[in-house]
C-alpha cells in the first residue's frame, strides 16, 4: 500500500499542474506583504478607529501574526481553487492520459487503488495548507515580528496577547486544511464522473462559489439551507479566533465536514468501483 | 459674678458662632487652585500602568504601558505590546482645569468612598475643547479629585473614581483608576455580520469599565525631552 501511495505521489508531484498552486502561494504571499508593508499599519489602526474617541491607543497592532491572519481570510475563497485544480485530475486524469484501463489491470482491486489516490489527494491538499501557513507565518513573522493580534469575530473585536496566538494558527490552519479536504473530496466526486479535468475543477469550484453566495443570502429559504451546505462549515478555522473558543462549536462543524467528506468520499469510491472503464 | 461670667462666655460663644457663619467657604476657583497646588509639586513622574478594560463587543487581554509626565503637560505613554487607555482617566492632570478654558461653579457636597467632597463643575468655554462639562468631586482635607464625571465632546461620558498613592512621603498621585463609561465608541454586536462601528443607538446604555492599576512611581526624578519626542503614544 505504501508503495503505491508513494508512486501516486510521484505521479500527482512530477505533474506541473501540482505546482501552480505553491508556485501562485509563493508569488501571492510575498506580494501581499509587500503590499501591507506600505499601508498595512493603517488597515489596523483603522480597524480600532472607532476605539479612538475614548482610548489612547499604545503600540501597534500591525505585526506578524495580524497579516497572516489577513492571509488567511484573504484567500479563503481562493485556496479551493488551488486544491480542485489537482484534486479534481486524479481519475479524469487518467481517463485523458489513457491509463485508467493499464492501472486497473493491475492486480491491485479498484478499491485499493481508489484509496492510494484518495489518500495522495489528501496528502497534496495538506502540504499546499502547511506551504501556506508556513510561508505566511514564517514570512509575516520574520518581516513584521511578533505582538499582539487583532481580531474580528460574531461577538465584536477580539485582541489576543503574542503568547496565546501561536496556538490558535496552529488549531486554525488544522482546521483550514479539513475543511480543504472537504473541497478535495469533492473534486474527486466529480472526477470519478467524467474523463476531463476541466469538468470536475470548474464544477467543485462553482459549487463552492454557489455554496458561497447561497450561504450568506439574508433570506429565510437560505438561511435554513445553511446546514445543509459544507461551505457553512468551511470557516472552522476562524473558530479559533474567537474568545472563548467554542470547542463545542468547533467540535460539531468537524464532525459535520467530517460527514461531507464521508459523503464525497463514499460517492467518489461508490462510482469508480462501479464505472465502466473504456479509455 | 457667676452671672457676669456665664454672660461673657455666651457671648463669646455666640460671636463664635457668628464668625463661623460669616466666615465664606472656598469659591469654586479657590478650590481648584489647591488641587493644582497640592499637583504643582509634581515636576515630572513615571509609572507603570496595568489596565483592565471591559468594554461591550471587545475582548483585550490584559495590558501594561509606561506613563511619562512632564511638566507642563507633557505626556508620553509606551508599551511593549498593544494598549488601550482611556483617554480622560490616563493624561489626567488637574492643572488643565485652568480659568482661561473652564467656567467653573461650586455645586454642594457628594459623598466619595466615605469622603464628603465639594462638587466643582466645570464647563468648557470654547467647544474647541474636548471636556466640554466635567463635574469634580474634590476632598477637602488633601485636596485631591477622587471622582470625575466626564462629558466629552466626542466619545462616551464617564465616572471616573481615584484612588492616590502618597509617594516618597510628599506626592499625591494615582494609583487606581477606576472608569465607567456609557456606551463608549458606538460599537454593536451583529450577529452573522460582523461589526459595526456606528454611531451609539438611543437607548443603548450599556456600560464599559476600565481599571488602571498604577505602580512603581518614581517622582521628580527628571525625564529627558527626549522621551516625549519618541514614536508612540505623546500628548
Amino acid at each position: 500500500m505504501l508503495t503505491l501511495i508513494r508512486f501516486e505521489l510521484l505521479k500527482t508531484y512530477r505533474k506541473l499542474r501540482t505546482y501552480i498552486g505553491f508556485g501562485l502561494i509563493a508569488v501571492l504571499v510575498p506580494l501581499a506583504y509587500w503590499g501591507m508593508s506600505l499601508g498595512g499599519d493603517d488597515l489596523a489602526k483603522g480597524m480600532m478607529r472607532g476605539m479612538q474617541k475614548d482610548f489612547l491607543l499604545v503600540g501597534s497592532l500591525f505585526n506578524g501574526w495580524f497579516v497572516s491572519f489577513m492571509i488567511m481570510n484573504t484567500l479563503f475563497v481562493q485556496v479551493p481553487f488551488l486544491i480542485v485544480l489537482t484534486a479534481g485530475d486524479v481519475f479524469a486524469g487518467e481517463a485523458t492520459g489513457g491509463t485508467f484501463r493499464i492501472l486497473l489491470t493491475r492486480p491491485p482491486s479498484r478499491s485499493r487503488i481508489f484509496a492510494v489516490k484518495a489518500i495522495s489527494t489528501i496528502l497534496y491538499t495538506l502540504s499546499l495548507v502547511l506551504f501556506l501557513g508556513a510561508l505566511s507565518i514564517g514570512l509575516g513573522v520574520l518581516i513584521f515580528g511578533t505582538g499582539d493580534l487583532i481580531s474580528f469575530t460574531d461577538a465584536g473585536i477580539a485582541i489576543f496577547g503574542a503568547s496565546d496566538v501561536p496556538w490558535r494558527f496552529l488549531l486554525a490552519y488544522l482546521g483550514a486544511a479539513w475543511a480543504m479536504c472537504v473541497v478535495a473530496s469533492l473534486a474527486m466526486l466529480f472526477s470519478s464522473f467524467v474523463e476531463n479535468a476541466i469538468g470536475p475543477i470548474i464544477g467543485s469550484m462553482a459549487v463552492v462559489i454557489l455554496f458561497l453566495i447561497l450561504g450568506n443570502l439574508p433570506f429565510d429559504f437560505f438561511i435554513a439551507m445553511r446546514p445543509y451546505l459544507f461551505t457553512t462549515y468551511m470557516d472552522l478555522w476562524r473558530k479559533m479566533f474567537a474568545d472563548p473558543v467554542d470547542w463545542t462549536v468547533v467540535a460539531q462543524e468537524a464532525a459535520y465536514l467530517g460527514i461531507f467528506f464521508t459523503l464525497f468520499t463514499g460517492g467518489a469510491w461508490a462510482v469508480f468501483t462501479r464505472k465502466d472503464v473504456l479509455s | 459674678m457667676y452671672k457676669q461670667c456665664m454672660g461673657w462666655i455666651f457671648a463669646g460663644v455666640l460671636l463664635t458662632l457668628a464668625a463661623v457663619q460669616a466666615q465664606p467657604g472656598p469659591t469654586a476657583g479657590q478650590v481648584l487652585k489647591r488641587v493644582q497646588g497640592e499637583f504643582e509639586k509634581v515636576r515630572d513622574y513615571s509609572a507603570d500602568i496595568s489596565t483592565v478594560v471591559d468594554v461591550p463587543g471587545i475582548k483585550t487581554p490584559p495590558m501594561t504601558a509606561k506613563i511619562f509626565f512632564k511638566k507642563p503637560d507633557k505626556v508620553h505613554i509606551e508599551s511593549s505590546g498593544f494598549a488601550m487607555l482611556p483617554r480622560d482617566a490616563v493624561t489626567y492632570n488637574p492643572m488643565a482645569f485652568n480659568e482661561d478654558l473652564f467656567d467653573a461653579v461650586l455645586q454642594g457636597e457628594e459623598t466619595v468612598n466615605g469622603v464628603k467632597c465639594l462638587k466643582v463643575k466645570l464647563l468648557a468655554k470654547s467647544d474647541t475643547v474636548r471636556l466640554q462639562r466635567a463635574m469634580l468631586c474634590v476632598d477637602p482635607a488633601r485636596w485631591l479629585v477622587l471622582k470625575m464625571t466626564t462629558d466629552p465632546a466626542q466619545g462616551g461620558s464617564a465616572d471616573v473614581i481615584f484612588t492616590y498613592a502618597y509617594i516618597d512621603n510628599a506626592y499625591f498621585l494615582p494609583s487606581k483608576i477606576s472608569l465607567q463609561m456609557i456606551n463608549p465608541t458606538g460599537f454593536r454586536e451583529s450577529k452573522g455580520h460582523g461589526m459595526k462601528m456606528d454611531a451609539p443607538v438611543a437607548g443603548d446604555k450599556r456600560k464599559a469599565s476600565v481599571s488602571l492599576v498604577y505602580s512603581n512611581h518614581r517622582v521628580n526624578k527628571g525625564i529627558p525631552d527626549s522621551i516625549f519626542k519618541k514614536d508612540s503614544k505623546t500628548k
